[in-house]
């Protein structure tokens, strides 16, 4: 089925929208969720829970990519699911990762969701497309260097390489722009 | 400020745009991605490289998906596809273009070496011997069908009609070259390059871009500082040298188009040497192009100096006579006209080999305006650098005439050169200098222009020097203009602070109007001057005055000044001639209720001989300075 028929079916308030959701998505929301949680009843726990925020907020949304649209409710939920969880007992590949986008973005603690991903957007807009899905699955689908290296034919070394010179060059694009602390 | 930590920014980034996560979403295949890592190893040990790394901007190689060609759209010379299915070969691509550069103008070419690696398994192609090499060609960046492409640039890759069997193992590499040419008609902006081999391609974003041609003006307009030649004159077979520096002028924006002289596209400058006055556009009048030292064809930038040492050997034939330099920008691509431009005029000369002259001459007045009905005075000097030689002729025979020549009608003025009729054998020693002098009146109906000066001896040897102009016919008026600021100096010594009445003031002012001989210069001698010193002001002005007149007039001479401060209440109306003008002294004062104004206006004016006024002619310098403030 395709994503604008499942979006009306949950407009029609048609279960089968969830069913559907659930058999097309359910591997990429799962994925999200476990490389945030690296929990696995957990990551099923905040998978079900997407199918219910799906079902709460469409409509009155309507997402034109539907995919994005769970993985965002997925990724939302993992996270708050994470922030109940003692520090140590995170997954010690994403503190990693969270360390490393600490280093890039200097902006201060008040900076917006909006403005922080506007600038987000403008820059992956103009990083080359290989080190934009570098960066966007290691920080946003919280992938490891080591999964994602053989995938894309690159060493493990490379995609550190790779990943390092694309945050230095966000880290420069802010501070261009007045960011720094 | 505290900064935001990384689980917040972690958190934050959720909502960034839905194509950045949908892009990522899936990462490759790990079958797909197989085929691929040697080609990614590859890309990433180049863009390691230090070349990489400088073309990083430039050459950013993005993988690209790998699909299936279109049957007929590989325009490879293979002949024989391998296997499909699992045992399908996968190639990894890459390339270097020469010259090393990605900004190339329409007619540009440039060559491309391509590189071709089989990655998996061996297999066998059965083509031309240079059949395991990629295709390549450019296509405006973006487009969605690399091979349909409209504005795509094919290459030139020529193949043997030898046609053999391949076996091309694993690891084995393909190499190519081809050129590829920007058409004359092709889309301006950046282009992607594409490389092909069999039923795989890569495409390398932004490789090339195809700019707009510079304009480029008919007249360069090049700034040269010129150092003199070692030498005026040369015989053939002998070298000269010569030492130039050349700047393009500033780029300027034409139609939206940056022109000028780009730096990376550079003109090539060279230089000719042809006989004086001769069209460069006369192949036969170049006595021979420039020979370069090793600066030879740099080129030209709009921003800095270039500094050339042009060396000629002038040919042993060559006629002798005054040559002028011409420097010559040549485009970058042969086809474009060439653009000449005179830098030396008469820059040497060439003469007889047994018989080298230098010339030189004094003219006077030393500087213009001239105008017709002048007399000039040309005073010339002619040295013997060569072998002594024995001429006969008159008692002055050694000795240069001249003539002034119209650089563009070549109507000719003659001089009057005096000679003794005494005709003598005379012998000139090598070192002997004859000078001699002539006049030369500009007729009154002389032709406004440039002249050049000829000087020449006897029928063989000539040197032209550089331009006199003479000046369109004066106006009365125009002759008796007088510049605004020939009151060159005004001296005010105040002999008292304050000023009370019936105070007596010893108070003069100067006036040094030292140009004033040189404004009058040329104008006919049948004209006399009248200088009035006139004080414009009426008698309301002068309630103060410690004398009891408003105005007085006076031109003085230095010893006039004492007297004139008595006469306070004379007017003087003196006639100067041009000898009496210089370093007059002038007189005039005012007061007013807040001070001592020092105030004049002076009338030249002009009469005939006969006493006629001219109606033209006069010139009103007007000053007015506070020069005490009373109580």
């Amino acid at each position: 089925m395709k994503d604008h028929d499942i979006v009306d079916l949950y407009w029609a308030r048609d279960e089968q929208a969830i069913a559907e959701s659930q058999r097309k998505y359910d591997g990429y929301c799962h994925g999200i969720s476990m490389n945030i949680l690296s929990n696995e009843s957990d990551a099923e726990e905040c998978v079900n829970d997407t199918w219910v925020a799906a079902w709460r907020s469409m409509p009155p949304k309507k997402p034109s990519v539907l995919r994005t649209y769970l993985g965002k409710l997925t990724r939302n939920l993992s996270i708050n699911r994470l922030k109940e969880r003692h520090r140590e007992k995170r997954n010690p590949d994403l503190v990693i990762a969270l360390e490393e986008l600490a280093e890039c973005i200097p902006v201060p603690e008040d900076t917006t969701d909006e403005r922080l991903c506007a600038y987000l957007n403008e820059f992956l807009e103009i990083t080359p497309a290989l080190d934009r899905q570098l960066f966007m699955g290691r920080y946003w689908y919280g992938r490891t260097v080591r999964e994602m290296a053989p995938r894309y034919g690159l060493t493990a070394n490379a995609v550190s390489q790779r990943l390092k010179r694309t945050r230095q060059a966000l880290r420069a694009y802010l501070e261009e722009r007045g960011y720094t602390v | 400020m505290k900064a935001m930590s990384g689980f917040d920014i972690f958190e934050k980034m959720t909502n960034v745009n839905d194509k950045f996560i949908d892009e990522a979403a899936e990462m490759p295949s790990p079958e797909l991605a197989v085929a691929k890592t040697s080609r990614w190893e590859r890309f990433s040990h180049f863009m390691n490289s230090g070349w990489g790394v400088a073309m990083l901007c430039a050459l950013v190689a993005i993988a690209v998906t790998v699909g299936i060609l279109a049957a007929g759209r590989a325009a490879g010379p293979v002949t024989t596809l391998p296997g499909a299915g699992p045992t399908h070969p996968t190639f990894a691509f890459d390339y270097v273009i020469e010259p090393a550069q990605d900004k190339f103008y329409h007619g540009d070419s440039f060559t491309i070496r391509t590189e071709v690696k089989n990655l998996s398994i061996p297999f066998t192609v059965t083509g031309s011997s240079q059949a395991f090499s990629a295709d390549a060609w450019l296509v405006p960046h973006g487009s969605e069908d690399v091979f349909a492409a409209e504005g795509r640039i094919n290459g030139l890759f020529a193949y043997t009609e030898d046609y053999v069997v391949q076996t091309i193992d694993q690891g084995e590499v393909g190499k190519h070259s081809g050129l590829i040419t920007i058409p004359e008609d092709a889309f301006l902006g950046a282009y992607d390059l594409v490389l092909a081999y069999k039923d795989e391609y890569q495409v390398f974003e932004k490789v090339v871009t195809v700019e707009p041609e510079p304009w480029i003006p008919d007249n360069i307009d090049f700034s040269i500082i010129q150092e003199a030649p070692e030498r005026e004159e040369y015989a053939p077979g002998e070298t000269v040298t010569l030492d130039f520096a050349v700047k393009g002028f500033e780029p300027t924006i034409y139609s939206g188009i940056e022109t000028g002289v780009p730096l990376e596209r550079g003109y090539k400058v060279s230089a000719v040497l042809t006989p004086h006055g001769q069209s460069t556009d006369d192949a036969s009048a170049i006595v021979g192009n420039v020979v370069w030292d090793t600066v030879a064809n740099a080129a030209v930038s709009s921003l800095t100096w270039a500094y050339y040492t042009a060396t000629f050997i002038i040919p042993d034939g060559a006629e002798p006579g005054a040559y002028d330099l011409y420097l010559c920008y040549v485009s970058k691509r042969e086809d474009d006209d060439t653009a000449r431009e005179k830098i030396f005029e008469n820059v040497i000369a060439i003469t007889d080999p047994h018989l080298l002259l230098a010339f030189s001459y004094e003219i006077e007045p030393a500087s213009g305006p001239y105008y017709p009905g002048d007399t000039i005075k040309i005073t010339t000097y002619i040295t013997n650098k060569g072998d002594p030689f024995t001429i006969t002729g008159s008692s002055q025979a050694f000795s240069a005439e001249a003539k002034l020549t119209h650089h563009y009608k070549k109507t000719e003025i003659i001089g009057q050169f005096a000679y003794d009729s005494d005709r003598v054998t005379q012998t000139i020693e090598s070192g002997q200098t004859g000078i001699h002098v002539g006049w030369f009146k500009i007729p009154e109906d002389a032709r406004p222009g440039y002249y050049d000066i000829d000087l020449f001896y006897g029928d063989r040897v000539s040197h032209a020097f550089s331009e006199l102009f003479i000046e369109p016919p004066m106006t009365e008026e125009e002759a008796l203009s007088i510049a605004h600021d020939y009151m060159t100096q005004r001296n005010l010594p105040v002999s008292l602070d304050r000023l009370t009445p019936n105070a007596s003031l010893s108070i003069y002012g100067e006036v040094y109007n030292v140009n004033y001989t040189y404004m009058l210069y040329g104008i006919p001698t049948s004209y006399q001057f009248t200088m009035t010193v006139t004080f414009d002001g009426t008698l309301e002005d002068y309630q103060h005055c410690v004398w009891d007149d408003s105005a007085y007039y006076a031109v003085y001479t230095d010893a006039e000044v004492a007297a004139a401060v008595e006469k306070l209440n004379v007017e003087i109306r003196k006639t100067v001639s041009e000898q009496d003008i210089p370093n007059k002294r002038l007189l005039c004062f005012d007061t007013r209720e807040d001070g001592l104004y020092l105030k004049s206006e002076i009338i030249v004016e002009c009469n005939h001989e006969d006493g006629e006024e001219c109606l033209l002619g006069h010139h009103h310098y007007m000053f007015e300075e506070k020069v005490i403030k009373s109580k």
